[in-house]
């Protein structure tokens, strides 16, 4: 009898193609467009475009040799972030400023300052008041060192300054950020798994012989409650994980987003059925609870849709945001662990708190199955 | 009249959606003000959030620290793994420095290799600028300390801070250009996605609801003549249209005020205009397109704004959205309405030349529009025509 059921409902969920639709299709679909549009945004492809001046060659420019030596040796550099062009006059420079052509122009003045002018506030223009500290701020120096000790203050203007001895290391070595935009990936897949919600908020009902006929029908068969529940529940795990399944497998293989299918195959999988689960366990919960069929939907699509927004999907920072401003929502919102786990994974390598998420939504998931079954274990009925 | 309520009820039908739709402009708007859409007449550095874990507490350590929270904001994070990576992806904090313990003396010792832990936030280009900030300093002050060998360790990083932050004078030219404005784009831009879901959630399920076969059979026998019931449905759904662009534009007018009014905001309101129109049309086209109580209709009505919002750069910048995928776009007057942001955004100030490239794009958008209507036209010619027969043969 439990197969049997269990058969019926997978072909019940198979037949609804709005479902179908949906919990499988749609986050297909919108993966690949995502993915089709966004196949540029990766961190080896993205090219920040240098900032852009004008020098204007006044009387100071032709005194001032650094300046000279300092713009060549950047525009020879083709992965210099600035870019320079000369031109002979101020109303010149401006010009180009308003057609667009540059972010600022410089106009040399004595004493080895420069002048920045510029037509709004922004990054680039920030890029471009750094060089001009840089250079005023070297050219000071050189002048307090010419005061103190001139023969070391001319041999470092003829060989220019020595490079630093400083260097930088990585604090965190085995941080693999390559696709930032990822997470929201992440958040899809949670969305997959929250999905199960619905199709579970449907078995709740269709097992209720207040609300269906089938369950109804179903009461009258002479089998134990809980198998009938567990059946349905079955049901739905099976066609979600086939979801999730098809998701990671398309993603990964054919649209080629990492999931960790390759490299953490097992906590791929483990965050992957812990969340559908969880999503599964909501749904129930939720049918139990909440009187009407009606009413279920509402609230499992109500409780899907704030779970994956603070997980990040509409606006990645919401995430972080709510995690900073509400901490305790983390432990509460299985969409958030489902992400947290894959971002865990797949930019830090973190194996530990993977399996912590996971833990994490075993946990929700049994406190959910618990109260459903606190809520369904005494159900009688006077009539059927 | 009646016509009209019944829109109205179709409306509150929907009525999530719709709240979403009005509430994404307010918090667009909201969110417009707080990247600086203010009236602003200065010039302003952009300020790099960065922590610091200093394990030295030397002079030096504390000298470098003191320079770069000059024009920098510096938060607080506590020596957490987790934390710190978060922050960083999130872009909470730009930049992390631990500065290990003995930085300091290996500065000073003339053949030490000083070494600083860096940890950067992805995607951004403000580390750049902060790598130079802390290169001049570091640089600047082994330049004095090799100059003044018997100085004290105190002068040394005293002169550096002062001669690091020598900085140059920075104007604000007036070439003519709009104030405030240069945040309004990007509110514009997600406009688009906004009129156009409107658009669909009013025009095509209404029209949808109306072409419902027991509506259109009892319309068939009332009084009112079919041409009466389609010139009113139609004039309904317009008002309605109308207040929904009003509602949406309304936010921009309450939080910026009179900036809207110079010569940049006014285009992009007209610009907004242009596609509303197309937007109207496009609903008036997929309503002829989808059957009425499909569940797929729904959905499509979600994907093709998103689709068409994708493809033309509405929610990722242009220039990183691949070749093959902008050609696709070009055929979607999404991506047009884009291209008058995109040239209004990247003049400073409004020339004759933009003004005809703007005109340019605003004709694309409404031929788009004009295509879509006659499209809805001769299909619902068709389908009037062949439904008349049907009724009269039942009858």
């Amino acid at each position: 009898m439990f197969f049997h059921v269990l058969r019926y409902r997978m072909l019940a969920y198979i037949r609804d193609r709005e479902t179908v639709f949906w919990s499988l299709l749609f986050p297909l679909i919108l993966t690949s467009v995502l993915s089709l549009v966004m196949s540029g945004l990766t961190n080896e492809e993205i090219v920040i475009a240098p900032a852009k001046a004008a020098v204007v060659q006044n009387d100071h420019y032709a005194a001032q040799t650094p300046l000279q030596e300092a713009i060549r040796a950047l525009n020879a550099d083709q992965e210099a972030p600035f870019e320079f062009t000369l031109v002979a006059t101020p109303e010149e420079a401006k010009e180009q400023l308003i057609q667009g052509d540059i972010d600022g122009y410089f106009i040399p003045q004595d004493d080895y300052a420069l002048d920045l002018h510029v037509a709004k506030s922004g990054m680039w223009q920030t890029m471009l008041e750094e060089f001009q500290n840089t250079y005023s701020s070297n050219a000071r120096m050189i002048v307090n060192i010419m005061e103190t000790n001139p023969i070391k203050g001319m041999s470092l203007l003829l060989s220019g300054l020595p490079e630093s001895r400083l260097q930088f290391e990585k604090i965190d070595p085995d941080q693999n950020v390559t696709n930032p935009w990822g997470s929201m990936y992440f958040a899809q897949i949670a969305l997959i798994a929250l999905y199960a919600s619905l199709q579970a908020v449907t078995e709740g009902s269709a097992v209720d012989p207040s609300i269906y006929p089938v369950g109804l029908r179903q009461r009258m068969t002479p089998q134990h409650h809980l198998g009938i529940v567990l059946s349905s529940f079955f049901a739905v795990f099976f066609m979600s994980l086939f979801n999730v399944g098809v998701y990671l497998i398309f993603s990964q293989f054919v649209l080629g987003l990492d999931f960790g299918l390759t490299t953490y195959p097992l906590y791929a999988i483990g965050i992957s059925v812990a969340g559908i689960m969880c999503g599964i366990a909501l749904g129930f919960l939720v049918s139990a609870w909440i009187p009407g069929k009606r009413n279920r939907h509402s609230v499992a699509i109500a409780i899907s849709m704030f779970m994956v927004f603070f997980a990040g999907m509409m606006q990645m920072h919401v995430r972080q945001i709510v995690r900073t401003f509400i901490p305790f929502i983390r432990y509460i919102n299985p969409a958030d662990m489902i992400t947290d786990g894959f971002y865990a994974l797949m930019y830090y390598g973190d194996t530990s708190r993977a399996m912590m998420n996971i833990g994490l939504l075993v946990a929700f998931a049994a406190v959910c199955l618990v109260f459903t079954f606190i809520r369904i274990r005494r159900t009688r009925y006077d009539h059927l | 009249m009646t016509i009209f309520k019944t829109i109205l009820k179709i409306v509150k039908t929907h009525i999530a959606a719709f709240i979403i739709y009005l509430a994404l402009p307010i918090v667009m708007t909201m969110f417009y003000v707080t990247i600086g859409g203010s009236q602003t007449v200065q010039y302003e550095t952009s300020q790099i959030k960065f922590a610091v874990f200093d394990h030295d507490q030397s002079i030096v350590s504390t000298a470098l620290v003191d320079f770069l929270e000059h024009r920098n904001v510096r938060v607080e994070l506590a020596k957490d793994q987790d934390q710190i990576r978060d922050n960083l992806f999130y872009n909470q904090v730009s930049y992390v420095i631990e500065i290990p313990e003995g930085f300091g003396d290996e500065l000073i010792s003339a053949t030490g290799t000083p070494v600083l832990g860096r940890q950067i936030a992805p995607d951004t280009a403000a580390p750049q600028a902060f790598d130079q900030r802390i290169e001049r300093f570091i640089s600047m002050a082994e330049r004095y300390l090799d100059l003044e060998p018997d100085a004290s360790i105190e002068s040394i990083m005293q002169k550096t801070t002062e001669t690091a932050l020598a900085t140059g004078t920075v104007t604000l030219d007036d070439v003519g250009q709009d104030k405030g404005t240069e945040a309004l784009p990007i509110l514009f831009r997600f406009f688009a996605y906004t009129i156009l879901n409107l658009a669909l959630l009013i025009i095509a399920q209404t029209l949808m609801s109306f072409r419902k076969r027991s509506i259109l059979e009892r319309n068939l026998v009332s009084a009112t003549s079919p041409t009466t019931i389609n010139r009113r449905l139609l004039g309904s759904v317009l008002v309605i249209c109308f207040a929904a662009f009003i509602l949406n534009v309304l936010p921009v007018f309450f939080v910026i005020g009179s900036t809207i009014f110079q010569t940049t905001g006014l285009l992009l309101l007209m610009n907004l205009f242009f596609f509303s129109i197309v937007a109207i049309s496009i609903g008036f086209l997929t309503s002829t397109i989808f059957k009425p109580n499909s569940g797929l209709s729904s959905g499509l009505q979600v994907f093709v704004p998103l689709v068409m919002c994708f493809f033309s750069g509405i929610f990722v910048p242009l220039e990183f959205i691949p070749e093959h995928i902008r050609q696709i776009g070009s055929f979607m007057p999404t991506y047009w309405y884009n291209q008058a942001v995109i040239a209004i955004e990247s003049e400073v100030r409004i020339t004759p030349e933009l003004v005809n490239k703007f005109l340019q794009y605003g004709a694309i958008q409404l031929a788009f529009a004009a295509v879509f209507f006659i499209a809805y036209f001769v299909i619902e010619y068709r389908r009037q025509k062949s439904r008349k027969i049907v009724a009269f043969e039942k009858i």
